[in-house]
Parts: structure tokens; sequence; C-alpha cells
């Protein structure tokens, strides 16, 4: 009959020599590893996150910089009847404010106002919890307005220009950031140089912003005004306010009223153009005329001698003056 | 839910020990137990599952992701045992560097680790038992800071018994501060070997200072408990008929009798 030794060294040696051994002592066998169980599939791969929370809809306020400023109480109401029915389905976006000790609404400012309305006492939030400049903040809105909603052209313009003048990025900058094509924000921009009559018919939607845009060809504001009543008017399309700007742009500068007759045929060449840039107002003129191309080379010459001026010596890189 | 705190400051007394087979024995009286292998040493859990997958745990998946902060979802660091009834918070050698010093200097979230944890489970368990190490320092803090009742293990020795000024002066801080509800449910007896004339005086003496705060359930010195975690089993599923199973069983009913009649000694909250 087996001594208890021999009972032990059976039923327990493995377990024996797992505990007593050190690391390289793993080629021991023993008994099976009672381990413990994988964490439950729906947590494998899953970090909790300290940047969810419920907050309570009082400590949440409205951010004073939001681009969106006016909301429509019919979709606020539609807001609100949707979040009664189906609960809140997204999170809103919120930062920590020291100064007013609340939360302020990074996105999601209408489903706020909806919870409200609904009566909620919560919401659901993501909280950012990066340290940000102020416009990283206003860019992130931006691009997320961007992403989902439309803003109007000029909202959007005034927006853009303020990424630029007040935060000092670039127009590609802008673009990337935004991901849209270069040319969409020099587009806007322009807008910013047309008459406020002019804007306002752009806003509320009577003018569309592409049309406007080649009013911004024209140097005169009077010009600029006239061409946009035609073409409001009239309900004139793009391509016929372009021929509009075309005629008037050939008119011979400084002509009074009633004067200059109608330009033949198609001028391909401006003679007087304007632009604004960072607050700069710059104007081309040139007798002969001048087309785009001839334009963006003259403007590069310019470049190129301001680049010297910034920084003198050879091969200095200066902030590049985009127009 | 009663969350019970295993504390001694001298080490080698029976705290692990004694936790894994109240454990065993409450699973067997149909508790529902969670463990907390508080010690970076992580005895507790190597004694369900040998020191090489312990060793190999994520930390994530441990004790050591409540102290680092992360806040894990319960469900991410609780695992079966794999004894029926026990449920157990992996300890990792990886908790030692929260292990600090001075743990009433910790920030409060630090502090109130494990009882913020422990309020995320739900009513789920019956009792959770949380086994510490051998010293007084933040694991041990955060610890007597979750939990309604400690008990204190010693051997009636000398050694044994030199630890209860200090553990006192802990409870007395963290009663004054951040758990004013910490009670102690009893100094425990353990590894008593009940002939032996220098026990029999130590026992004397614990329970003429005492009294009630002494447990009447003694643990007994016995090689039986030992062969129980050479076969990683509690007591009572190793070998449920004998001695060594009834003294734990006799612990258990009074373990549970003594939180019972402090659950009523309590003011009702309105």
């Amino acid at each position: 009959m087996a001594s208890k030794l021999d009972r032990l060294k059976q039923s327990v040696g493995g377990n024996a020599a797992e505990s007593m051994s050190s690391a390289d002592g793993r080629a021991q066998a023993g008994p099976p590893a009672k381990g413990p169980a994988a964490r439950p599939a729906h947590l494998q791969g899953v970090t909790k996150s300290n940047d969810v929370a419920e907050i309570e809809v009082g400590r949440i306020a409205a951010d004073p910089e939001q681009p969106r400023k006016e909301f429509d109480p019919d979709r606020i109401a539609e807001m609100a009847a949707s979040l009664k029915e189906s609960g809140q389905l997204q999170p809103i976006r919120v930062r920590w404010d020291p100064a007013t000790a609340s939360y302020v609404i990074i996105s999601g400012e209408r489903r706020w106002r909806g919870a409200k309305m609904a009566g909620l006492a919560k919401l659901l939030c993501v909280i950012d919890r990066r340290e940000l400049e102020d416009s990283a903040l206003v860019v992130d809105q931006l691009v997320e307005n961007l992403q989902r909603v439309d803003l109007r052209p000029i909202e959007q313009a005034t927006k853009m220009q303020d990424l630029i003048i007040k935060h000092g990025l670039t127009q590609v900058e802008v673009a990337r950031r935004l991901g849209v094509e270069r040319s969409k924000v020099v587009k806007a921009l322009a807008l910013l140089d047309l008459p406020e009559d002019v804007r306002e018919k752009v806003e509320d939607g009577r003018l569309a912003p592409a049309t406007a845009y080649e009013l911004t060809k024209l140097a005169d504001e009077e010009d600029r005004r006239e061409v946009a009543e035609k073409v409001v008017g009239g309900d004139l399309n793009r391509a016929d306010a372009i021929e509009e700007v075309k005629k008037v742009a050939a008119r011979k500068p400084k002509s009074g009223k009633g004067g200059g007759g109608k330009a033949g045929g198609k001028a391909k060449k401006e003679t007087d153009r304007a632009f604004n840039a960072r607050g700069i107002q710059w104007r081309a003129v040139s007798a002969r005329g001048f087309d785009a191309s001839g334009l963006l080379a003259s403007a590069r010459e310019i470049v190129e001698r301001l680049e010297v001026e910034v920084s003198p010596s050879p091969g200095g890189v200066a902030e590049a003056a985009t127009v | 839910m009663h969350i019970v705190t295993m504390l001694n400051q001298k080490g080698g007394v029976g705290k692990t020990s004694t936790t894994h087979h109240l454990a065993g024995t409450l699973a067997t009286m149909n508790r529902r137990v969670l463990l907390i292998d508080n010690d970076p040493q992580s005895s507790l859990s190597q004694g369900f599952w040998g020191p090489n997958v312990v060793w190999d745990l994520d930390p994530a998946d441990t004790v050591a992701a409540i102290y680092r902060g992360d806040r894990p979802y319960p469900d991410q660091v609780i695992r079966p045992t794999g004894v029926g009834g026990i449920d157990l918070v992996p300890g990792s050698r990886h908790a030692t560097d929260s292990n600090r010093p001075r743990p009433f200097e910790a920030e409060e979230d630090e502090q109130q680790c494990l009882r913020s944890f422990l309020a995320e489970t739900g009513e789920v368990y019956d009792l959770v038992l949380i086994d510490c190490p051998p010293n007084l320092h933040l694991c041990s803090w955060a610890a007597l800071v979750a939990s309604d009742h400690l008990i204190v293990p010693l051997q009636p020795e000398d050694y044994g018994a030199q630890g209860i000024r200090d553990v006192n002066a802990s409870v007395a801080r963290v009663q004054a501060g951040p758990n004013p509800a910490l009670g102690l449910l009893g100094y425990l007896l353990t590894m008593v070997a009940p002939r032996r004339s220098i026990h029999v005086l130590y026992e004397a003496n614990l329970r003429g200072l005492y009294g009630d705060g002494v447990f009447a359930a003694r643990v007994p010195e016995s090689a039986v408990y030992v062969e129980a975690i050479a076969h990683r089993l509690p007591i009572a599923q190793y070998k449920p008929k004998g001695a060594p199973a009834r003294a734990i069983r006799e612990l258990a009913d009074e373990v549970l009798a003594r939180i019972a009649s402090k659950a009523l000694a309590e003011p009702l909250e309105v």
C-alpha cells in the first residue's frame, strides 16, 4: 500500500514542482492548470473610457462661439419628440469649462435644446479632454458642422476667415482641415468682399454662391450690385451671370451712368480686379487686360519679392503669403 | 453585499489560507462569494490557478488595473475560480507599484478605488472577502476604505500578537476619515495547537483583553489545510468531512452571525 507521501506525489507532485520552480522550471508537467477563462467575449479588445458620462442637462451650456446661431424651433420640437420617443441615440460632445464651471457643448446643441424641451434630466456626453487652443475647437466645430449640416454660405465664409485672420491658418490649411478643395475656400472667402446687400441675397438663397463668386471679379461695388440685381431679378443662371459680368467688366472703368457700350463679343481679358486677403485690399489693374494665368504669374513675382523682404537670407522660408 | 477585509501586518498568520478555505465553505453554504486578491504576492490566486497562470495574467485583467486607475468594468477583472460559487479578482505583481506607504496621503481616487469598483459590481455577491498583503500600505488601506467589516487573523504567539497595535492604528485612522462605517468583526486565532501551553496562555490573554472581540471559532493547525492548497482546493471541496473542515464551517457560521447582528445593530436608514 502506497505511503501517504507516495499518494501525495501522485496527486500534487506537479503542483508542488510548479510552485517551487522559478520561471525556467516551466517544462515540468503537471495537472492541467485550471486557469481563468478569458475575458468575456464582449469585453475582448475593450478598454473602458473615462471620456463618456451622463451629465445633467442643467450642467451643460451652449457654446457662445458656436457657428450655428439660429435654431429652427420646429426642428427643435422634432428633436424633442424624437428624444421622447426613441431616447437619445447619439451622444453630444462637450468640454469642461473651468471659467463657467459647466460643460460647454462642442457639438450637439440641437439635441441639447431638444432634451431641455423634452424635459430630459441627463444627456449622454462624450467629454473632450484635450487641452485645446481656441482655433482647434472652432475648427472642430466647423468641421463637424460642415460634415453634417449645410452652413449658410456667408456664415461658413465668415468662420473660415476667422480661422485665417484670428488663428493664423493659411487657406491651404483651412482646406486641408476641412477636407475640401482649396478652391472652395478661396471662393467662400471671396464672397466676403461683396457688399452687404449682395451678401444678404446669397445668405437667404436668392443668389447662388457660385454665381456670386463671379461678381467678385468686378472691381467696382456698384457694378457688383448692378449685376446682382440683374441676376436675382432676372433669375439668371450662373452661365448668364458670367456673361453679364464680362459685359460690365468690359465697360471702361469710371464710366458714367449710361456711358459705355456693350462689349463686342467675348472679352477674355479683365482689366481691373480686386481682392481681399487677410484684411489687406489688393487691386490688379492693367489697361492691356489680363487673364487668370497672367494674373497669377504677376502675383507670384510679387510673392517672391515679398519673401525676400520678409526673410532676406538665401533659402530662407518665409510664411507663404497665399492669395 | 457584505465586504470583509482579512488583514494583519504580520505575515504568515494565515490570512490567505483562511480566506481561501472560508470562501470554499461559504460556497457550499450557497453563498455567492467574490474574492479580491489584494496582495501583489498573489498567493490567493495561485491557490486556485497555480503560479504560472497567475504570472502570465495581463495586469489589465487583475486588481492592478483597479489600482492604476483604469476603472475597469467588473466583468473585465472578475473571473470564476473554477470552484463553484467563488469568483476572483486576481492579484498581480504589477500592483506592487501602487502599494505605496503613507496611504492616507494618496489621492482620494486611489484611496477609494476598491470601494468604487465594488460599488459598480452591484448586488451580485453575498460576501466579498479581500485578502491583503502583510503591510499597511495603500492596498490594505484601500481595502479598509472599501469594507464593512475587518477580520484580523493572528497566531496565539508573541510575534503573532505584535501586529495588532499597528492594525488598530490604521483602522482608527480609516474610521476617523474615509470610512467611519468600518467595524472590527473580530480577532481570529489561527494555526492553533490547542494542547500547546504557550498557545493556551496567549489565547487566554487575548480573550481576557478583548472578550467578544475574539472569534469563538479557531482555525487549528493542520496539515490537511496545506494539502488542500496543494490540490488547489478549499478544505470543504478537498476533504469536507473531518475536523479541519468542521472548524472552518464553525468559523463561517460565526462570521455570518456576527455580520447579521451588526446589521441589526445599525440604525435603520430612513
